[in-house]
């Protein structure tokens, strides 16, 4: 509580109160508020660094008015909306993972590396080559979901810190293969892999890549908007997060469904990367990823955990990307300019949090009554 | 021993303490912040944003200057984490990561040589701008401490460092004695422990976490500028390369004392100067990036092994994470 | 503040008339829906034990709440050392020189001793000498014979030696009336000795003592003075040793112990039936890492109530959530219904027949952030017909919901409500709803299952439980309401430091008895 005592009789002080429910008009309206005080917030920010607000306003819009921009935000979508989609699952059990980038980075290596192993002449053929590569990335972007989740129930390691050293762990394994073994000798000394065969390469007959991969980000959206309404899976995951105790009283499997619901997620993160080197990029480099795991856990609070308000939310964050893009040709505005955005936007998605359930309220009183 | 391999030994142990010092600044801090019952997960965007403002205003007007302006931003942003997670109460994990994001969005935004040039210019015009691009600053001078530098081993490593290795050590042993010698350090460490009880005790809350959380920050800040005039004087983008997380856990390795902190903070130093030490011996000299995994992968290792060696009873401040309020 | 000098005490003790040290006239206070306390006179002289004696909820701990400056009374007068006084919170009255021991004590585990007593102590000093404290403390423990070591850290300690570190926190800030509220309940038989000991000690050198208790062989055995509290009112006051035990049983008690509910049903079971639950040699290590429960024995019949009686914290509680499956025992066995359950998962259980209604059903029991069938499907959404392959059939879990607010009379406007906004009684409803809509248990095991509830909703419980037994399920019972075990139970087990101490059938049963073997552990061996 803030307070502020007068000399004098009268005692002012700020006292928060608790508000009745939310409902989710009120909810929405706060979060779209919210939003707006951080654009504006950012847009102050940049003005003091010496770059036109206004000016990076238009861009962000403008990426939304011609349909090769529209592609371009749906590409750098993505990759979040599934990553996004994979913390919700992790998020809703109260599972800190910090690590989707890891995650994100284990699939792409899992995916180049099946690529790889086709190219050398071994693993699967041309039919085979995409979906191995797709259960690759799920597999690979799980089982590091899996390191931490384990070494949380058997000794409280704080998931925070573990995801996050997993993290730098799986960027550098990335630049050691791309520098070492998995360096394409016809790549002019670059560190980057062989470009993948157009066989590994998503694609839907009849609709543009961005346009494919953004309908399969929905479907996994949808996807999870069923489990965590229909299944018995989703409901006790959710049950978790809320109350531990409740969850042993009643007989919940807490450990299997920690487990399952943080594969989920790291699999979902590892998918993702398939997109970035099979669609995005067409091969591993370094820095393949631009921070879109870290974009996710954004993406994924601004969207309250809800499925399809996440993707809307990892669209935005696409848009974001973009005209971060377009700001960085036209004025010469630093990448992460983009990155000062998003955390304005974090903090905005959290302070909406305590918008929707306190209010603050002034109030005078006589000294010496009341608490 | 030679002489030869009792030099290898004082470099090693000197360039541990070296590198040690931006986890022991950090950590003493974070130890005063998580006694006081908030743990701080802000830690490595702070140090972001004091290595930024150390490389900026070492440049316009010294390394004092850089190192008070370093602290300052620590404290600003350490007043906006206890505004959002003392007094309006929000998750102090959510609040951290957003100022992490913050620190590392601006910081990596200053350091930006268009940036960086606009903003030397402002700060002291007499300076040429084009050292800003060169991402460099001078580097903080060495302080020997005559005569005791010239003691074999120890006089290397701890008494010819520069003076934040020195704040650092001292900040450690203050910061110990009055957190657990002084009438304070004891109702901070109640309010860490017990708030409810500490509140109806007579003691100020808000007033302890506010505090602790605000010089917790910034002795992040200085971390951060000693990280970069004190050990890196080249600015690129993530500098801090987790080490704020580190540093988190390194506060549960030290058992929340910051006396312990320097020993934990030393020997995750020796752990940081390995990965430079190992490929000058062969290992990993083409690519080193395995050997650069061995922090990050240690860290893993340290918190298992203190899980095991405390058998699941981690003596953690009872309330760390918890916001307080009197109604509920 | 400074600490009373002995020798100004030592003056006043031997006084031949007691002087009037607090005189609390016409006290009235009221809750919502409860006269806590009816005009009510209390008078503590200088230098006696006084016992403040009555059942739970006869407002004993309300009197010392005001006494203590946490409640303000709606009527009535305090004078201390025959001044009026206002008391506006704990900290008025330590200033008054009064100071309370709750039950549960009020200390920060991580912390030593000395650390704990002096937190935010006027005149300490930035720097304050703690050696010089901590044999400051050495020599008031000294004086009562405590061997209590200043530098040990509370957690380490026995709830004996806590309790005196609550007693050092009141000493050395100068409190010479002492409001010990149950100080027994959590402590050994020789741990008790020791503490009317002290007692004793301190009301020879002057101080005030107010012993709350339940109790009646703890007023009789340490007191100078006995007053009888009823439903609020004060039935009875009297220097201790002109009264006699048959005399405060009745004024506690009352003439006629309620037993409209039970009269019929109890005790009429056949001896042989089956059990349904037998458990034999259990231990069970507590959350502080000591023995809560000790090689227990019980046993649970189809067709009757079994109430667990015991001061809490004697381990009933573990013993419960060993049963249950919530917390893993050390040693012995658990056999529900003829199959050997040690150590498996609640989950299993309950698959098994066993039903559990956990203590504080609003925190433990139920998921506040869910609506009302959320909280059912909780329970069932895992099995057939409320899920087919993983997938929850809503409309299914939404009609048992209807069913289960309808039948066990939920005050609710919609299942769709959030369980937040239910009432104690009404979670309580929910929960027995749901266990008993959704499963047919042989037993049933209740953790406190009336507590905190109003008149209605306990009544409305107590006869599910009796329905229940009609219905040949075993049922096992937590209770710190003796009228409700000795209402309900065919048999009780009394619970004493983790041991059951005696299995009294409910014709052999009275309040004194129970109340003798709760409070001294007489079936053990172990009275003082």
């Amino acid at each position: 509580m803030l307070r502020r005592s007068l000399p004098g009789v009268i005692k002012l002080s700020l006292r928060i109160e608790r508000r009745a429910e939310p409902t989710p008009r009120f909810s929405i309206i706060v979060t779209l508020g919210m939003l707006f005080f951080a654009f504006l917030a950012s847009g102050l920010i940049f003005q003091l660094l010496g770059f036109s607000a206004l000016h990076i306003y238009r861009s962000f819009f403008t990426t939304l008015l011609s349909p090769i921009m529209l592609e371009e935000v749906f590409r750098k979508s993505t990759p979040i909306i599934l990553a996004a989609i994979g913390l919700c699952y992790s998020y809703r059990m109260g599972f800190w993972n910090i690590g989707a980038e890891g995650q994100l980075y284990m699939g792409m290596i899992a995916a180049t590396g099946v690529v790889v192993l086709h190219s050398a002449g071994y693993g699967p053929g041309e039919q085979l080559l995409l979906p191995a590569a797709v259960a690759a990335s799920l597999l690979a972007g799980g089982a590091w979901g899996l390191i931490p989740v384990i070494l949380k129930l058997r000794f409280g390691a704080n998931e925070i810190i573990t995801t996050l050293m997993l993290n730098y762990a799986a960027i550098l394994l990335a630049d050691f293969l791309v520098h070492g073994a998995w360096k394409d000798p016809a790549g002019y000394g670059f560190a980057q892999t062989v470009q993948f065969p157009a066989s590994a390469r998503i694609s839907i007959p009849g609709l543009s890549d961005s346009i494919a991969y953004l309908a399969l980000a929905a479907v996994v959206t949808a996807l999870t908007y069923l489990v965590f309404k229909y299944t018995v899976f989703g409901f006790e995951s959710k049950i978790i997060g809320l109350n531990l105790y409740a969850s042993r009283y009643s007989g919940l499997g807490i450990n299997s469904i920690m487990i399952r619901g943080v594969f989920i997620s790291g699999a979902l993160a590892g998918l993702a990367g398939l997109i970035v080197v099979s669609g995005l990029i067409g091969r591993l480099r370094p820095g393949a990823s631009p921070g879109y795991g870290y974009h996710a856990i954004i993406a994924s609070m601004l969207g309250g955990l809800y499925p399809v308000a996440v993707l809307f939310s990892s669209i935005l964050f696409g848009m974001l990307l973009t005209s971060g893009d377009l700001l960085q040709a036209s004025i010469q505005m630093p990448k992460s300019g983009v990155e000062i955005m998003m955390a304005m936007i974090f903090l905005a998605t959290i302070v909406a949090e305590f918008v929707k359930r306190y209010r603050l309220r002034l109030s005078g009183s006589a000294r010496g009554v009341g608490m | 021993m030679t002489v030869e391999s009792l030099s290898i030994v004082e470099a090693i142990l000197s360039s541990a303490v070296s590198a040690g010092t931006i986890y022991l600044i950090a950590s003493v801090g974070e130890c005063i912040t998580e006694r006081a019952g908030v743990i701080n997960l802000g830690l490595e965007g702070i140090m972001a944003m004091g290595a930024i403002t150390s490389f900026l205003l070492t440049l316009a007007y010294g390394h004092l200057v850089a190192i008070i302006g370093a602290a300052l931003v620590g404290a600003v942003f350490g007043l906006l984490h206890a505004l959002l997670s003392v007094s309006l109460r929000l998750n102090q994990i959510v609040v951290g990561l957003a100022i992490t994001w913050l620190g590392l969005g601006l910081s990596g935004f200053m350091g930006a040589p268009e940036v960086a040039r606009g903003l030397l210019k402002a700060l002291n015009p007499s300076v040429p701008e084009y050292l800003a691009e060169l991402k460099q600053a001078p580097r903080l001078p060495e302080m020997r401490m005559e005569p005791l530098s010239d003691v074999p081993l120890l006089g290397r490593t701890l008494f010819s460092q520069n003076a934040l290795v020195y704040f650092g050590l001292a900040s450690a042993l203050v910061l110990w004695f009055i957190l657990f010698k002084t009438r304070w350090g004891l109702s901070l460490r109640s309010v860490g422990e017990n708030p409810a009880l500490a509140d109806t005790a007579g003691i100020n809350i808000f007033a302890i976490r506010y505090l602790a959380v605000i010089v917790g920050s910034s002795l992040a800040g200085v971390a951060g500028a000693y990280l970069f005039i004190g050990y890196q004087p080249f600015w690129v983008e993530d500098l801090t390369r987790s080490r704020g997380f580190i540093a988190l856990s390194l506060v549960i390795l030290s058992s929340w004392s910051p006396l312990r902190a320097i020993a934990a903070s030393f020997l995750f130093g020796g752990v940081e100067t390995l990965q430079f030490r190992i490929p000058l011996r062969g290992f990993g000299a083409e690519t080193p990036q395995l050997v650069m995994m061995l922090p990050y992968i240690i860290t893993i290792v340290t918190l298992i092994l203190i899980s095991l060696a405390s058998r699941g009873r981690i003596p953690a401040p009872a309330a760390l994470g918890k916001p307080y309020s009197r109604e509920e | 503040m400074e600490p009373m000098t002995e020798g100004l005490l030592q003056n006043l003790s031997p006084s031949p008339s007691p002087i009037p040290k607090i005189e609390m006239r016409g006290i009235v206070k009221r809750f919502p829906g409860v006269l806590a306390n009816d005009n009510v006179d209390f008078t503590i002289y200088v230098g006696e034990v006084h016992a403040l004696l009555g059942e739970n909820g006869a407002g004993k701990t309300t009197l010392m709440n005001i006494l203590y400056g946490i409640y303000t009374p709606d009527a009535g007068v305090i004078r201390i050392n025959g001044s009026p006084v206002r008391l506006r919170s704990p900290r008025d009255a330590i200033k008054l020189g009064i100071g309370m021991v709750h039950q549960d004590f009020r200390l920060i585990e991580a912390h030593t001793v000395t650390e704990n007593v002096f937190l935010n102590f006027d005149g300490l000093g930035f720097i304050p000498k703690w050696s010089a404290l901590e044999s400051r403390l050495e020599e008031i423990a000294a004086n009562y014979g405590w061997r209590l070591n200043p530098r040990a850290r509370v957690g380490d300690l026995s709830p004996g030696e806590k309790q005196q570190v609550e007693l050092l926190k009141l000493l050395v800030r100068g409190a010479d009336i002492l409001l010990l509220d149950e100080p027994t309940s959590v402590l050994t038989p020789i741990e008790t000795k020791m503490l009317f000991k002290t007692m004793r000690r301190m009301a020879e050198e002057g101080k005030s003592i107010v012993l709350i208790t339940h109790k009646l062989s703890e007023a009789m055995s340490v007191s100078d003075r006995v007053t009888v509290m009823r439903r609020g009112r004060v039935v009875l006051s009297k220097p201790t040793r002109e009264a006699t035990v048959e005399e405060l049983s009745t004024a506690m008690v009352g003439t006629q112990i309620a037993n409209s509910l039970g009269q019929e049903q109890a005790g009429t079971r056949s001896a042989d039936s089956a059990p349904v639950l037998r458990v034999s040699g259990l231990s069970v290590i507590g959350d502080e890492g000591v023995l809560a429960v000790r090689d227990v024995d019980l046993s649970v019949n189809r067709g009757e109530i079994v109430g667990v009686a015991g001061v809490s914290g004697n381990g009933q509680i573990e013993l419960v959530e060993a049963i249950v499956g919530l917390r893993k025992p050390l040693r012995g066995r658990i056999v529900l219904n003829g199959v050997d359950v040690t150590g498996a998962s609640p989950r299993k259980l309950m698959e098994l027949g066993l039903t559990y209604i956990p203590p504080e059903g609003k925190k433990w029991g139920i998921v506040q952030e869910l609506s009302i069938y959320e909280n059912i499907a909780l329970r069932i959404a895992r099995y057939e017909p409320y899920s087919r392959m993983g997938v929850i059939n809503w409309r299914r879990i939404m009609e048992v919901s209807e069913k289960v607010v309808s039948e066990f009379k939920v005050d609710t406007a919609s299942i769709k409500a959030r369980a937040s906004s239910l009432s104690g009684g009404n979670v309580q409803r929910l929960i027995l709803g749901r266990e008993l809509t959704t499963s047919k248990p042989s037993l049933l095991v209740a953790a406190y299952p009336t507590k905190g509830l109003d008149i209605a909703a306990t009544d409305h419980v107590k006869r599910i439980l009796m329905r229940l037994r009609a219905e040949n399920v075993g049922v096992l019972m937590l209770s710190e309401d003796l009228d409700e075990i000795l209402e309900l139970s065919d048999r009780i087990v009394v619970m004493y430091a983790g041991r059951v101490v005696g299995v009294v059938r409910r014709s052999e049963a009275t309040p004194e008895l129970l109340g003798l073997m709760m409070s001294r552990g007489v079936g053990a061996g172990a009275s003082p």
